[in-house]
């Protein structure tokens, strides 16, 4: 939930210093809360979307918390299980503070094509690997 | 057609068809995949065996040349640098043909797992500081200007490749500062900044700077402790 202007007016106030304040208010809110939203658009629960995503639920918890930003491929694996088109894609890997899909360089050019092929998760793998190119889960197993 | 040929006839059509490589190039290599794209452009290349290679290419007016980055690499030997295999100028553009070098950046090994365990980040730190010191015991010492985790290759068996000498240069006693300031502003060391001459200091403060990013995933430096 967004803090009200004066709630925040409050907090800088306070014995909180305006560092520690803009510490707990930054970007991870934000990601979180996009993720959130797209989770629930898509009609899925926390739990659902770590199952889809492959995210394991102590992360996973720790994302939609805000605790944590979550990785690249985490966000493209998310944007593939929910069958995000392209412009939302692009706007949740902003929000997460990664590079957005990039058309030329083919790793990104083969995920944008399965975004616009509306393909799932897996087949987006396995054509990442027949090309060859990194995995989504390259670094994690 | 299945999806990866179609994807495949898609991207060569819209990507690899702009790069036209020169004859003595196309001769040997086949265009794979662009890697990276900007005023200077990174592809993968193959040649006719399917030993695959890089080609950094840009135009010849740009302000650093990569003929420069060859002949340095051409007079340097270690395991942890890239050989380089060719170079060309043709039709207003340099051509720099170099080895691949198998694994996965520093950058996104961290994209993927998140910040490293400190075992972790003192294994990549011992190894880069093996190619560094390598590089700092030149006659006159190399320094590599931008050590960062982009241009920085994890091998399968966890050894550091460094794979962009863009910015090195080599040590100039008699010179108060760099001739052309580079490097990259977060991992850079003040004096890169135009105040004087880059030395081995630098590329250890940059070294400093990564092994802060491989653990937190970030460049903010923890809070000096009081006492």
């Amino acid at each position: 939930m967004l803090e009200t202007t004066s709630k925040l007016f409050h907090r800088l106030r306070g014995r909180e210093s305006g560092r520690e304040l803009l510490r707990g208010t930054g970007r991870a809110p934000s990601c979180a809360q996009m993720l959130l939203e797209q989770i629930k658009e898509a009609g899925m629960s926390a739990a659902e979307w770590m199952a889809a995503a492959d995210v394991s639920k102590s992360y996973g918890y720790q994302i939609l918390r805000g605790e944590r930003v979550p990785g690249r491929d985490i966000l493209l694996r998310t944007a593939l299980s929910l069958h995000l088109p392209l412009e939302e894609t692009q706007r949740l890997l902003t929000m997460g503070e990664c590079g957005v899909l990039y058309p030329r360089v083919r790793r990104d050019a083969a995920i944008i094509f399965a975004l616009n092929q509306n393909m799932t998760l897996l087949e987006t793998e396995e054509l990442l690997t027949s090309l060859p190119e990194r995995s989504l889960y390259a670094g994690e197993r | 057609m299945g999806k990866r040929e179609e994807f495949l006839r898609t991207y060569e059509a819209q990507v690899l068809d702009d790069l036209v490589l020169p004859p003595p190039l196309e001769q040997q290599y086949s265009l794979q995949s662009c890697l990276k794209d900007g005023e200077r452009q990174v592809y993968l290349l193959r040649d006719h065996a399917g030993k695959p290679a890089v080609l950094k290419t840009q135009l010849t007016e740009e302000e650093t040349s990569l003929r420069q980055e060859y002949d340095l690499l051409h007079r340097l030997r270690h395991p942890q640098l890239p050989r380089p295999l060719a170079y060309l100028e043709w039709e207003g553009r340099e051509y720099l043909v170099r080895d691949y070098v198998e694994g996965i950046s520093l950058a996104e090994q961290v994209e993927a797992q998140g910040p490293l365990t400190p075992s972790q980040v003192r294994e990549i730190s011992l190894s880069l500081c093996q190619v560094l010191n390598y590089l700092h015991r030149q006659n006159p010492p190399v320094i590599c200007r931008d050590v960062k985790p982009q241009n920085v290759i994890l091998d399968p068996p966890g050894r550091c490749h460094v794979i962009d000498l863009g910015a090195a240069r080599r040590y100039r006693a008699e010179q108060r500062e760099d001739t052309v300031l580079l490097g990259t502003r977060a991992t850079a060391a003040p004096e890169q900044f135009g105040y004087q001459q880059t030395d081995q200091r630098s590329d250890v403060y940059s070294l400093g700077m990564l092994m802060c990013y491989l653990l937190s995933a970030n460049y903010d430096l923890p809070p000096k402790r009081p006492g």
